[in-house]
């Protein structure tokens, strides 16, 4: 909504600046999000120039020389201006300065010479006044040679404000000066209505007839004849432009002003276009088509609520007029609407047609029922002043059912229960009492809400203005101390943390991807049984569904980090994945942890470092660190397809699947232009902090361990984790661990088979081991080994 | 042997270690020395070993000279010994300026981080985490936070739909509705999570961001509470100079309701780029909870009173971190996230 601050101060008086009553109306809940300029300045370099003297022109009467101050420098300038006199400052042009688009420079008139203008109005395009120079208050002018600005000479700043959905009442000069009413303490005032009315009455001319008095619980009208349709005078251009609203004629001018006033919209028609004298309003019929002001021919809905006349449609209610009654040059009988619209019958329609006019914001946000009647008598006012004409007598009025004021009651008991403060029952009074809502009795206040307030309906929203007024922030900040509240442990999102730490630390980036998602990426992966979440009505097709996988979002930051010249990208990411087990339920939400390996192994920068890529151990070493560093040791991999990875393995503990891990299928990384092996994993973290088992210590032994390497000579077929295991269970009480720590297929070994060193450890807990405690033990895992597999030892 | 005599050799002795000290240039000349006149067979131990010939009246004079003695050589060996290792390097040093070399670290987030500071400041405070879903139904989105269908403020956000009839959250209050359906006052929670909004990305919107909001519901609740938590966290945030500022504004489901601001955390207050010259930094929305939400809810709304404030934890990373453009969070250019 954009005030202008000249037109503010016909209804109540005050004596900020612009910045100063801006900030107030912000701090009472009127966002100011700029100040500015009512109209386009279409100036350039012109200052405040004091106008030192004024002499005759020696060769021409009715130009003065004079000499003008503006910063250090005085110059001489020819001026054609009857008001120009020493003393005063005003809008001055140096050379240089550009009026319209033409530079300023230096001119001789009539043998003087002129060193640049001094303006007026019309000269800066500020208003059409060309009778003198403009005179600025020389007290708020500021000082020669300051730049001139719009704001300096008229009063014509306007704020614009962000009005709350709330507050329809705001959408109005009248409104906002209500607000600064109560800020200023100063009274509003509100402009004259009465107009001079025919005997004849209004009922002569038309005749009102309300089909759906839900969607339409009042309609007023007037009947004036005999305008003359003109330009507007020069004023109410102004006052339109000032707030963004092109003029059009005097007629159409006044009901925009009046609307801009008083926030009521309006509407004129031209009353020769009324067919049968009369006003319908009726829902429409289904595909019923009608051309609005615009020219635009919309089809309407059973929803959609019309103003017809005894033939026809002439408006689509509470939005915009029609093409076929509108005000034309040779309109010479008005007829003004000024109507109740039920706020969501006009919401639903403007949405739906995607039109959002002046009348609809305020309609949509709920109108004032009883404030019909003042604004359409206040338009027509103003068209008896400015067009002339006769007003027939009374308003047609059809409102079957008047809508009544509230009467709320307050109790300052509990206004301090809610604000927390005390508040003085005179400060609460004076308060209601300048928003206008009359307060009586004491305690409880009773207090009438006039209808121009739907937002206030119970005792919380009066406590609200009050507050609002008396200040949010003189309010104290309470210093009290909080204890928790019963259980407040959340154990998911600790674990996720120790998640994320661990990832971190090894090695890992922590990314944070968009949940939507296109399809592509959904289309690669779903749990089986379940179907994607799409999204209705996305932005595009790239946001279209919910993500179904973290891994996805990682391929495509491996991608953009490849394309930024990064050879190496290790990431990670916790967030959920999503998806619909039935058509019923909230969808499937799955906290999820994912990773990826890209590029190089190790310290990929290191100078003297060989340059080895990541392979499918480095992911599985990844994987064994996380899972041991959040808590879950005794995990489980199986082979399993997975239609993101090549050849996938299923992590599993106990009956729990964790979730899978592998080398990225080729096929996926080319849709993602990863040139080299990405390798990732994807956990369910609900999964896995259920099967994790929080650190308990267990004692060390004091005695030293003993180590022995051996190496078989196996077949190569069989998994080296085979013969780990047969030695685990061969090794006898003493044995630790069996960690293999070579595998060599070559030169001195036969070809199909191949070699596997396993370094040995044995200890015990109560004593230091000898040779003959783990002699024998070596000796049951060779023949065991040997016996099982085939296998041989390497000498 | 006499006294003078030995007296004689410990003389001869001291004048043989002065001269040996003074030509002794290397680790291993130190050492050979040290053993020839300290070693166990050395000088001074023979000297010792010749004390028992002494006559016993002269003894403790002679004892006391070969001490000396060895107290002067154990004196200068080491300070010979000390002066050496300084003057002499054993091991050529590297090349210092190569680049250093250890397993390159992982970072987290910016977002985590700031979350995670957020959380711990409201933690402290006795506010328990809460979590809800990020696919919600209308109800607990809109209609049991006081906005219903058709009601204006359900433009003020632009929401995603989702299939089945449901909504991707446009903010984490539907997790105040959902605690309070299962927990009876008092209530004290925070609610961090992912929200969704219909909006364009640019510079400052993100159609995925996270909030932070918090709910207390308590009897005696007061809007002068809601202040003192406000300001505290602003304080454990951004550091005890920090003041707090509330604009009215409008949300349905907090009446009165507020926006706030914080003291610009770049300028203290003066007024720069990041606050565009004011001074303050806005930072979400708070409020009383409206009664009509416990009504919804089924709390005593004449017993139980509340507050409501919530945070863009965006919005609070990049003022923290004066990063220009949201969209930055969601790239995940690994230039931008190795500076956390
Ligand atoms: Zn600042």
């Amino acid at each position: 909504m954009n005030i202008s601050l000249a037109w503010l101060k016909t209804y109540v008086d005050f004596d900020l600046t612009a910045a100063e009553l801006a900030h107030a109306l912000t701090m009472a809940g009127l966002e100011v999000e700029e100040i500015g300029q009512g109209t386009k300045t279409t100036f350039s370099g012109v200052v405040i120039g004091e106008i030192l003297s004024v002499e005759r022109h020696p060769n021409a009467d009715k130009l003065s020389v004079c000499s003008v101050r503006a910063g250090d420098d005085v110059v001489q300038v020819v001026c054609g201006a009857p008001n120009v006199q020493a003393g005063v400052k005003a809008p001055f042009a140096p050379v240089g300065a550009v009026l319209n688009g033409n530079e300023i420079r230096p001119v001789t008139l009539r043998g003087v010479q002129s060193q640049g203008m001094i303006c007026s109005a019309r000269e800066l395009g500020l208003s059409k006044d060309h009778t003198g120079i403009m005179i600025l208050d020389t007290k708020t002018a500021g000082a020669a040679g300051d730049p001139f600005t719009a704001a300096n000479g008229s009063d014509d700043t306007t704020l614009s404000i962000d009005i709350t959905p709330n507050r329809p009442d705001c959408l109005s000069h009248i409104g906002v000066a209500r607000e600064v009413s109560v800020i200023t303490g100063n009274p509003l005032t509100l402009p004259p209505s009465g107009c001079r009315e025919t005997d004849r009455s209004v009922d002569e001319y038309i005749s009102i007839g309300i089909e759906d008095s839900d969607a339409c619980p009042r309609y007023s009208a007037r009947y004036i004849s005999g305008v003359t349709v003109a330009e507007s005078p020069e004023w109410l251009q102004n006052r339109l432009s000032s707030v963004g609203i092109r003029p059009i004629n005097n007629i159409v001018d006044i009901t925009n002003f009046v609307l801009m006033e008083t926030g009521h919209p309006l509407h004129a028609f031209d009353y020769r276009e009324i067919a049968g004298k009369q006003i319908i309003v009726r829902k429409a019929k289904p595909g019923e088509i009608f051309t609005t002001l615009d020219d635009i021919s919309r089809e309407l809905t059973s929803d959609d609520l019309l103003i017809c006349d005894g033939e026809r449609p002439v408006a689509l209610a509470g939005i915009m007029g029609g093409k076929n009654s509108e005000i034309g040059d040779d309109t010479t009988a008005v007829l003004l609407e000024s109507a109740f619209f039920d706020p969501l019958t006009i919401r639903k329609t403007a949405k739906r047609l995607g039109l959002s006019t002046e009348a609809s914001q305020r309609f949509e946000r709920g109108a004032d029922p009883n404030n019909t009647v003042y604004a359409v008598d206040r338009a027509a006012r103003l068209i008896q002043e400015l067009a002339g004409g006769t007003i027939a007598g009374g308003v047609a009025d059809a409102y079957p059912a008047p809508v009544q004021p509230l009467a709320v009651s307050l109790r300052l008991k509990r206004l301090e229960a809610i604000t927390g403060i005390s508040i003085p029952a005179d400060r609460v009074r004076d308060i209601l009492t300048r928003l206008q809502l009359a307060p009586s009795g004491s305690d409880p206040l009773t207090v009438t809400v006039p209808t121009f307030r739907p937002d206030i309906k119970r005792e919380i929203d009066l406590i609200e203005e009050v507050l609002r007024h008396f200040g949010y922030n003189t309010v104290p900040a309470a210093e009290t101390i909080l204890l928790p509240l019963g259980d407040t442990r959340n154990p998911l999102r600790d674990y996720t943390e120790t998640l994320k730490d661990a990832a971190a630390g090894a090695g890992l980036h922590e990314v944070v991807n968009s949940s939507l998602v296109p399809s592509r990426y959904t289309e690669l992966y779903v749990p089986e049984g379940n179907v994607p979440a799409g999204v209705k009505n996305p932005l595009n097709p790239e946001t279209a569904f919910l993500r179904t996988s973290l891994i996805p979002g990682l391929l495509t930051a491996v991608s953009w980090n490849i394309n930024r010249s990064h050879d190496t990208c290790r990431l990670f990411e916790t967030g959920n994945v999503f998806s619909f087990r039935d058509t019923v339920s909230l969808p499937d939400e799955t906290l999820t942890f994912a990773g990826v390996l890209y590029g190089r192994s190790g310290s990929s920068e290191f100078w003297s470092d060989e340059k080895e890529q990541v392979t499918f151990f480095h992911l599985k070493g990844l994987v064994e660190t996380l899972l041991s560093r959040s808590y879950l040791r005794e995990c489980r991999f199986t082979a399993e397809d997975h239609p993101l990875f090549a050849y996938g393995y299923t992590i599993t503990a106990g009956d729990t699947r964790l979730g899978h891990f592998g080398p990225v299928a080729q096929s996926i990384r080319e849709q993602w232009d990863i040139p080299e092996a990405a390798f990732c994993f994807e956990l369910s973290v609900e999964h896995m902090l259920a099967a994790s088992v929080p650190p308990v210590s267990r004692p060390i032994s004091r005695f030293p361990a003993v180590k022995r390497d051996v190496a078989f000579i196996v077949p190569g077929e069989i998994p080296a984790g085979d013969i780990r295991a047969c030695i685990l269970r061969a090794g006898g009480a003493f044995l630790k661990e069996a960690a293999l720590f070579d595998q060599y297929t070559g030169d001195s070994i036969p070809a199909g088979k191949k070699s596997l060193a396993f370094s040995l450890q044995f200890i015990s807990p109560e004593r230091t081991l000898r040779e003959q405690d783990v002699d024998p033990a070596v000796k049951q895992i060779i023949e065991s080994v040997g016996g099982t597999f085939g296998a041989t030892l390497r000498s | 042997m006499t006294e003078n005599s030995l007296q004689e050799s410990v003389r001869t002795i001291r004048r043989d270690l002065e001269s040996a000290i003074a030509a002794a240039d290397s680790t291993q000349e130190i050492e050979a020395l040290r053993v020839r006149f300290l070693g166990r067979k050395g000088a001074v131990s023979a000297l010792f070993k010749q004390l028992g010939s002494v006559p016993p009246d002269q003894r403790k004079a002679a004892g006391q000279a070969i001490n000396d003695l060895k107290q002067f050589g154990e004196d200068e060996i080491s300070r010979l010994i000390s002066r050496h290792a300084a003057t002499t390097t054993t091991e050529a040093a590297p090349d210092l300026t190569l680049p250093g070399n250890w397993p390159q670290a992982g970072s987290l987030h910016p977002l985590t981080l700031v979350q995670r500071r957020i959380k711990t400041i409201f933690q402290n405070m006795g506010f328990a985490i809460a979590d809800g879903p990020e696919i919600e139904t209308e109800y607990y989105n809109f209609e049991a936070l006081n906005i219903p269908k058709g009601h204006p403020a359900r433009e003020m956000q632009d929401t995603l739909f989702v299939d089945n009839g449901f909504v991707l959250r446009t903010h984490t209050s539907n997790v105040q509705i959902r605690v309070m359906e299962r927990q009876r006052p008092p209530v004290r929670i925070i609610s961090p999570g992912r929200c969704f909004r219909r909006d364009t990305p640019d510079a400052t919107h993100s159609p995925v961001f996270h909030q932070i909001e918090g709910l207390c519901v308590d009897e005696g609740i007061t809007f002068a509470d809601l202040r003192g938590v406000i300001l505290n966290f602003a304080r454990q945030m951004f550091g005890p100079d920090m003041k707090i500022r509330f604009r009215p504004s409008y949300f349905p489901f907090v009446e009165p309701g507020a926006e706030y601001d914080f003291t610009c955390f770049i300028c203290m207050g003066r007024g720069c780029r990041v606050c565009k010259g004011s001074g303050w930094i806005e930072i979400s929305g708070a409020g009383m909870v409206n009664p009509v939400v416990f009504e919804t809810i089924g709390y005593d709304s004449e017993r139980y009173t509340g507050y409501a404030f919530g945070m863009g934890v965006e919005r609070i990373a990049m003022a923290l971190y004066q990063v220009e453009d949201i969209r930055m969070f969601f790239e995940n250019d690994l230039r931008f996230l190795q500076q956390f």
